[in-house]
């Protein structure tokens, strides 16, 4: 196979090169090479620079496949915290790659699930939106719980 | 190639906080939002994330993030609270449950979940039960039969009459996995040749069968003859720890010759599924359960090779 290289242009406009047969890890850049050949800046509009350095980074691996599971996991391990991963989630989701996405995923889940209401709600900068009834709602559904 | 290497960590406190404000994470496409909260599991959704936010409150309200249902309860002790948490998950789904794999089963009132979602369930593909305790569910019979779209039925550490394999068998006619594993052995009667009379209404039974496990089966050559005979589409097989098979002349060789993927008696248990027994953490072959869960996601990942 040649060494094709594309270049992937972020929200702000930076441009990352990589080789192709890496890139097309990524359904959606494999569906634009197939198509018309991808030979010019393919641009990520919701992709910020930073997280799309990351994504390159994870595209980049040289791990035999059955690695592959664990560098996923430590890869993510590794940018712990949640507005890191979140991005990357949403990165991975539009360019379809499954296994970093779901990874991301995981994690966040995995973080989530020690905090307390308050603090999923401080992490995630999410204000209480619930009106006196829907919380009355709640109660009555759950009243096993309380 | 850019340099990967300008971290998050080396920026100052408040650039990081700008870049933490500057999403608003409830904008976030629902399907990644739901494939988060999919995965922190029952009960700290039912007990703590839905309660965040109404968006999130919607998200795990709609019965897409029900159909498949991993529980594993936290505090065995809060009986009538787990039974109601399970019931709940059950109801969320509105009849769309796929995939339910359920930890601890046979402690107390499972007979009556088991019946529960067998009443609103119709749709299940997958049911998973993991160190359950023996015959004490007298609905067995009675639930199999309402699940006609049953393709795996998977029990661990658990003693199944020769009944209820011949229900399936009658019942659950797409039946392609069946895993009846066991670590421990028990010896009680003639527990041989009540094994031998479980691998014969397999044989007898599930003639389109593709994967079977019997880890831990006690069963001799006459049962393991009759599933060979029986389930000629056979791709799988395993018979790690049933040791009371002697491999070693025709039977074996008509297993390699006929089996694709065979797992013999003395093979090793690494890789196997709650191998510890009782104590294992559901949680912990979690990819297991959510690769199923996105299979049947509409088909929105599909697995094309990359080539």
């Amino acid at each position: 196979m040649s060494k094709k290289t594309l270049t992937l242009m972020s929200k702000d406009k930076q441009l990352f090169n990589i080789e192709e047969h890496l890139a097309v890890q990524s359904v959606t850049i494999r569906n634009m090479v197939k198509e018309d050949g991808a030979s010019s800046v393919i641009p990520l509009p919701r992709v910020d620079s930073e997280t799309l350095a990351l994504v390159i980074e994870y595209l980049n691996r040289q791990q035999a496949p059955e690695e592959d599971e664990d560098y996923v996991k430590k890869f993510v391990d590794e940018r712990g915290e949640i507005p890191t991963l979140l991005e990357l989630a949403q990165a991975a989701l539009d360019l379809d790659i499954k296994k970093l996405m779901d990874a991301a995923c995981m994690k966040v889940a995995d973080l989530i699930k020690d905090f307390t209401l308050e603090e999923v709600r401080e992490a995630l900068r999410i204000e209480n939106d619930r009106t006196p009834e829907e919380e009355k709602a709640i109660r009555d559904e759950f009243q096993w719980a309380f | 190639m850019p340099s990967t290497s300008k971290s998050k960590r080396q920026k100052p406190k408040e650039q990081q906080q700008e870049m933490q404000l500057k999403t608003n994470w409830l904008e976030l496409p629902s399907d990644l939002m739901a494939n988060i909260l999919f995965r922190v599991g029952v009960f700290d959704i039912l007990e703590n994330v839905e309660k965040v936010c109404t968006g999130w409150r919607k998200i795990c309200k709609d019965p897409s993030m029900w159909r498949v249902i991993c529980i594993d309860y936290p505090d065995l002790r809060l009986i009538e609270k787990n039974l109601a948490m399970c019931k709940h998950a059950v109801d969320r789904s509105q009849g769309q449950l796929i995939d339910i794999t359920i930890g601890h089963f046979g402690i107390y009132g499972d007979d009556e979940l088991l019946l529960y979602i067998a009443n609103r369930s119709s749709q299940l593909r997958r049911l998973k039960i993991k160190t359950c305790d023996t015959l004490l569910c007298k609905n067995w019979t009675e639930a199999l039969k309402k699940f006609p779209l049953l393709e795996e039925l998977s029990l661990y550490y658990y003693d199944i009459s020769k009944e209820v394999v011949e229900t399936v068998g009658c019942c659950c006619p797409l039946l392609k996995t069946l895993k009846l594993n066991k670590w421990e052995s028990r010896f009680f009667g003639d527990y041989v040749a009540s094994c031998d009379k479980i691998a014969i209404a397999i044989g007898e039974n599930f003639h389109e069968l593709e994967h079977l496990e019997l880890t831990g089966n006690q069963m001799s050559n006459i049962g393991l003859q009759v599933i060979l005979d029986g389930c000629p589409h056979l791709k799988s097989l395993d018979l790690r720890k049933c040791r009371f098979l002697d491999l070693e002349g025709d039977l074996g060789k008509r297993c390699s010759q006929q089996i694709k993927c065979l797992k013999l008696p003395n093979n090793s248990l690494e890789g196997c599924q709650n191998a510890d027994g009782y104590d294992s953490d559901l949680l912990d072959d979690s990819d297991d359960e959510f690769e199923g869960y996105f299979d049947y996601y509409d088909g929105y990942f599909d697995d094309d090779d990359y080539n």
